[in-house]
């Protein structure tokens, strides 16, 4: 190590000053005693990312440099999809520019090699594959149990189709659930190949664990399946807990992780999830690329799929790229996860996906949820003293707002409360959500069936979602807050 | 938003919505959800319209929506100009008639008069040819 990796290592902290950065450090040691050093480095020379503050990353974003009637885009629609910093975007196009062939597992050619190095790896070149990446990202203990998928839901669809279900077997799901881990089990409830079953979290979002023991020990469980952050509410569920309890009682995890991946530190092997399904478009990587976790042990070994274990899953998709062999009578094949990587691949999203696993790391999962938090409690603070008192506006989940994480979901209850995020976006260019982010099941719950087609004014609600990532800022909120304050004095709600 | 449609929308918020309800049978029920017309735009969006025809005259009007002020601003002036009038009268309807109503010819209520006119005179055309 040079002694300017070893002093960029220690975080000193830079002034900039007549052009140059001016740092210093303290060094102790027992052999040198206390060593005081000042140097000078000239500004162009950048250092460790995370030395940015997180306003200089917006510079990262070309969508946020846009204007539009002489304002610039307030997004806060993050919990649907990620802005994309260049350096994404540079990593997809260098794909496309540079070498856009096949994976070497399939051609032996210079653009393949190129292709396999940056997603495989290749120590001998010093490249970290995208797969490794994405592995040491959420520490799994080997990049052989991250599986690519085209999304979250693709992943959720994967251990669903491809788990040994046997007749009489329980998925235990949340109330909470977007469709994506809701809809597949309600498939394989109709097909008579599981019983789904469903645990309710109270309005705060606390967990019921008797319940949850009591139907792990009453029913036959193969399967808990629970989003880790709930995408209408940002509340997350005591996942370990969950887990632990879960595999006493004999039944796998899989955690839908697509709201949870991007805002934390999530840690697959402390967990010990046995699956984990994530999107790479909600933490400002490629559109089209998930992963699927998958403890080794559950993705198979045997060539054959018949003589796999009972908790093995199986592929759902074969073809190209998954198997070893193939005569006219029968096939074995390839170990995981390639068996998992039907087809063609997003060759330059699952490229573009280790760069996006490190450009959060330089930034530091710490500083995003704190960010999150940060900007979340300034805005729930406001709202509630603003209208907390009205009777007619509620946000959904506690009203902490560290324990929603980056999501601000709130309900207006006056007449036609329809419209007001086209609204935001049209007069300042905010964009949230309305609607109900595809928890179609827990908002139907909550009002009853047909709420969205009130027989009266009296009736009328919307939800609308606020969700925020490391790149917002309080300016960002302040405009969304004055513009939201508008909209209501105009409809005259206040 | 149209300083006078917002005034009106008070009014309705205090009146609470005039015509706002429904009658069952109606002689014409007009369903407009989501996209498919300009009155409507966003998520929840939907507009209903009742009418009663007696002897070729509209006896009765009424509507359910969820939808944006001005949307529900320019129903309401439609029930209040449509009401007593022949359906001749109603087909010859001009958006001149909502802005002479409100004092206003703002922009939003342009485009929300013209959906709703398209849209009464779609069902005036559909009576008329299942009543022969």
């Amino acid at each position: 190590m040079t002694i300017l990796n070893y002093l960029y290592g220690f975080l000193p902290h830079f002034l900039l000053e007549n052009n140059r950065s001016v740092g210093s450090m303290t060094i102790r040691s027992g052999n040198f005693g206390q060593l005081q050093i000042s140097f000078y480095v000239p500004a162009s020379v950048k250092f460790m990312d995370n030395k940015k503050s997180l306003e200089e990353y917006r510079d990262d974003f070309p969508a946020l440099k846009q204007l539009r009637n002489g304002k610039p885009p307030v997004y806060m629609d993050s919990a649907c999809t990620t802005l994309v910093p260049q350096q994404i975007i540079d990593a997809i196009n260098d794909y496309y520019t540079r070498y856009p062939g096949c994976s070497s597992g399939r051609s032996r050619h210079w653009f393949a090699d190129e292709v396999n190095d940056r997603i495989e790896g290749n120590p001998d070149k010093g490249i970290k594959g995208s797969r490794c990446i994405v592995a040491d990202f959420i520490n799994a203990a080997s990049e052989n149990e991250i599986i690519f998928t085209l999304n979250a839901t693709h992943a959720i669809n994967t251990v669903a189709l491809g788990f040994k279900f046997q007749p009489g077997d329980t998925v235990l799901i949340t109330n909470m659930e977007h469709n994506s881990n809701l809809v597949p089990w309600l498939r394989l409830q109709k097909t008579g190949r599981i019983k789904l079953d469903y645990i309710v979290s109270n309005h705060e979002g606390i967990f019921d664990f008797d319940t949850f023991e009591e139907k792990l020990k009453n029913s036959r469980v193969r399967l808990v399946s629970m989003a880790y952050t709930a995408n209408s509410t940002g509340v997350s569920i005591p996942a370990k807990e969950i887990i632990k309890l879960a595999h006493f009682y004999g039944a796998k995890v899989l955690l839908d992780g697509a709201q949870a991946v991007p805002h934390k530190k999530v840690d697959a092997q402390d967990l010990d999830v046995d699956f984990l399904a994530f999107s790479m478009h909600k933490m400002c990587g490629p559109r089209g690329v998930g992963v699927l976790y998958g403890k080794k042990e559950l993705l198979g070994s045997t060539p054959q799929e018949e003589n796999s274990g009972t908790d093995v899953i199986e592929p759902v998709f074969l073809g190209g790229g998954t198997v070893a062999d193939v005569t006219y009578k029968d096939y074995s094949l390839l170990e995981p996860p390639k068996r998992f990587e039907a087809g063609i691949q997003n060759y330059p999203g699952q490229i573009a996906s280790g760069a996006t696993i490190q450009y959060l790391q330089n930034i530091g999962m710490e500083r995003i949820a704190a960010q999150e938090t940060k900007l979340n409690s300034f805005l729930t603070k406001e709202l509630i003293k603003r209208y907390g008192d009205t009777g007619w506006f509620r946000i959904l989940g506690p009203r902490d707002a560290a324990q929603r994480g980056g999501i601000l979901s709130f309900e207006v209850h006056r007449p036609n409360a329809v419209g007001i995020a086209a609204e935001l976006s049209e007069k300042s260019n905010v964009m949230i959500r309305d609607g109900v982010f595809c928890a179609h099941a827990y908002f139907n719950e909550q009002f009853g069936q047909g709420w969205a087609h009130p027989r009266s004014h009296a009736e009328h609600r919307m939800i609308y979602r606020v969700s925020l990532y490391f790149y917002n800022t309080i300016e960002e909120c302040r405009v969304f807050l004055e513009t939201l304050d508008e909209i209501f004095k105009e409809r005259s709600y206040i | 938003m149209d300083e006078a449609v917002i005034k009106y929308y008070r009014k309705l918020l205090r009146t609470r919505f005039e015509y706002a309800g429904t009658i069952e049978n109606a002689s014409i029920f007009l369903d407009s959800v989501g996209e498919k017309v300009l009155i409507c735009g966003s998520t929840g969006d939907f507009m209903q319209l009742y009418i009663n025809v007696v002897k070729n005259r509209i006896d009765d009007m009424k509507y359910m929506c969820q939808c944006d002020p001005t949307a529900n601003v320019a129903v309401e002036i439609l029930c209040a100009l449509l009401k007593g009038k022949t359906l001749e009268e109603a087909a010859a309807l001009k958006e001149e008639a909502f802005f002479q109503f409100l004092g206003s010819n703002g922009e939003e209520l342009q485009k929300k008069a013209k959906g709703l006119l398209e849209l009464l005179n779609k069902g005036i055309a559909r009576y008329r040819s299942t009543a022969r």
